[in-house]
C-alpha cells in the first residue's frame, strides 16, 4: 500500500510538467488519484473482501456490492465518457473477481456469481461481463436448467472491449483481442490478437491478416 | 428489514393505484425494491407477488409501465420479477406468470412512422403490433423485444439480444436480430 502511496520521481516531474503545460488536464487528475485513493481506503474498510492497489484514478463514481472477493491491481483508471463509472456486484461469497495492472475501466460493468478475470492493460467501454446469463438465479430456476448457466469469464492482457458490448458466460478472450463495439460474446473462445464482431459474436478475425490487407492496398 | 420496507412500499404503491381509480391494478403481496413508474392513460394489471427493483448496483434504474392512449394495455401475471424492465405499450403487451425481466426494452410501437413527417405509425395495429410472453420466461440484460412478438413458454433471452420476430417455446435465444441457439 505504501509503495502505491509514495509516488516515484518521474511522476512528479510528469506531473509538474502537466500542471505547467495543462492546468486543467492536472487538476482532474489530482482529484482523480484522491478519489480514487478515497474509494481504496473505503472499500477496504467498508467491503470484507475487496482490494484496490493503489495508484487507483477515479475520474467517475465506483460502485462495488456483494458479498464476493474483487481485487483491482495498481494503476487502473476509471475514465468517463459517454459512459459513467465502473459498478462491480458479486452474488455469492465465493465469486471473485480479478481485475490485473494498468486497466481502464470506463463504463464497466461486471456481475460475478463465480470468476471473472481481467488481464493487464485492460480497456473497456460501457461494458457489461457478466458470468451468468441471468442474474436472479432463483427467477431464472423456473424457466429451466439453461437459465441458469454459468461459467467463468477470462480476458486477456491488452484485450480492448469495445463501447455498449457484452462478454458473458463462458468466453475467453486471448491476449490482445478487440471486441467490436456492440458485440455479443457468449461462450467463444477466441485466440490472442484477433477481432470479434457481431451479435451474437462471429468467427474471429486474426488481426495480423486485417493490417496486412490494409498495408497492401 | 429491506424486505419488510420492500412490502410496506408495495402496499402503499397498491393503496396509490386503489385510490388513483381503475386503470391500474395490482395484486396483493407486490414488493419495490426500486422505484416503480406507471404513466400514460392505458390500463395496467400486475399480478400477486411481483418482485420490482433496479439494475444491482445501480438504483438509479428503475422500472417503467408506460402506456400511450387510452385503449393500450399492459398486463402482467402473478410472481414476475422485474429489475429495471422498460415496458411501454400502444396496443397490448401481455406477460405470463412468473417471468423474469433484467434491464431490457419491452416495446409494442415503432412510436413514428418511417415517413419522413415521423407521424404516427400506418401500419399498425392491435393485431400486429400484439406482444405476448409466456410463463416462465426468463429475459437477460439490455435486450430489446420489439412489436408483435409471441413468446413461447419457458424460453431463455439472452443477454444482449434483439428480438424482432417470435420465438418458440423452452429455447434459448441470442443476437441480433434473436434465434434460436439451443432448444432444451
Amino acid at each position: 500500500m505504501r509503495k502505491g502511496l509514495i509516488p516515484a520521481t518521474d511522476d512528479l516531474v510528469r506531473f509538474a510538467k502537466l500542471l505547467r503545460e495543462r492546468p486543467a488536464r492536472a487538476w482532474r487528475h489530482a482529484t482523480a488519484l484522491l478519489r480514487g485513493t478515497w474509494y481504496a481506503v473505503y472499500f477496504r474498510g467498508a467491503r470484507r473482501d475487496v482490494r484496490i492497489a493503489l495508484p487507483f484514478l477515479a475520474f467517475g463514481p465506483v460502485s462495488i456490492r456483494g458479498s464476493g472477493s474483487v481485487r483491482i491491481g495498481s494503476g487502473c483508471s476509471v475514465m468517463t465518457s459517454v459512459f459513467r463509472g465502473l459498478s462491480i456486484v458479486t452474488f455469492s461469497p465465493d465469486a471473485r473477481v480479478e481485475i490485473g495492472a494498468r486497466c481502464a475501466l470506463g463504463g464497466l460493468t461486471i456481475r460475478c456469481r463465480r470468476n471473472v478475470r481481467l488481464g493487464d492493460g485492460v480497456r473497456t467501454a460501457a461494458t457489461l461481463v457478466q458470468d451468468a446469463l441471468l442474474c436472479d438465479t432463483t427467477a431464472a430456476a423456473r424457466t429451466g436448467a439453461s437459465a441458469l448457466e454459468v461459467a467463468p469469464v477470462v480476458i486477456g492482457a491488452n484485450a480492448w472491449i469495445g463501447l455498449s458490448s457484452a462478454v458473458l458466460c463462458g468466453t475467453q478472450l486471448g491476449d490482445d483481442v478487440v471486441v467490436s463495439a456492440g458485440a455479443v460474446c457468449r461462450g467463444t473462445s477466441v485466440g490472442s490478437y484477433a477481432l470479434v464482431a457481431g451479435n451474437p459474436s462471429g468467427r474471429p478475425l486474426p488481426i495480423a491478416v486485417l493490417l496486412r490487407g490494409k498495408a497492401a492496398s | 428489514m429491506s424486505d419488510a420496507i420492500a412490502r410496506l412500499r408495495g402496499g402503499l404503491f397498491r393503496l396509490r393505484a386503489t385510490l388513483s381509480g381503475g386503470r391500474i391494478s395490482i395484486g396483493p403481496g407486490l414488493r419495490l425494491y426500486g422505484r416503480l413508474r406507471v404513466r400514460g392513460p392505458g390500463s395496467v394489471r400486475i399480478g400477486r407477488d411481483c418482485f420490482v427493483a433496479g439494475v444491482p448496483g445501480d438504483p438509479s434504474q428503475h422500472v417503467v409501465l408506460d402506456t400511450h392512449g387510452p385503449d393500450a394495455s399492459i398486463r402482467i401475471g402473478d410472481g414476475a420479477r422485474l429489475y429495471a424492465a422498460r415496458i411501454s405499450s400502444r396496443w397490448e403487451i401481455e406477460v405470463g406468470d412468473d417471468v423474469l425481466v433484467e434491464e431490457s426494452g419491452i416495446f409494442d410501437t415503432a412510436f413514428h412512422s418511417i415517413a419522413r413527417d415521423r407521424g404516427e405509425p400506418t401500419d399498425e395495429s392491435r393485431e400486429r403490433c400484439r406482444i405476448a410472453i409466456g410463463s416462465r420466461v426468463s429475459i437477460g440484460a439490455r435486450s430489446l423485444v420489439g412489436r408483435g412478438v409471441t413468446i413461447g413458454e419457458g424460453t431463455v433471452v439472452c443477454p444482449g439480444s434483439v428480438v424482432t420476430r417470435s420465438l418458440p417455446a423452452k429455447c434459448t435465444a441470442l443476437g441480433n436480430p434473436a434465434r434460436v441457439s439451443e432448444a432444451s
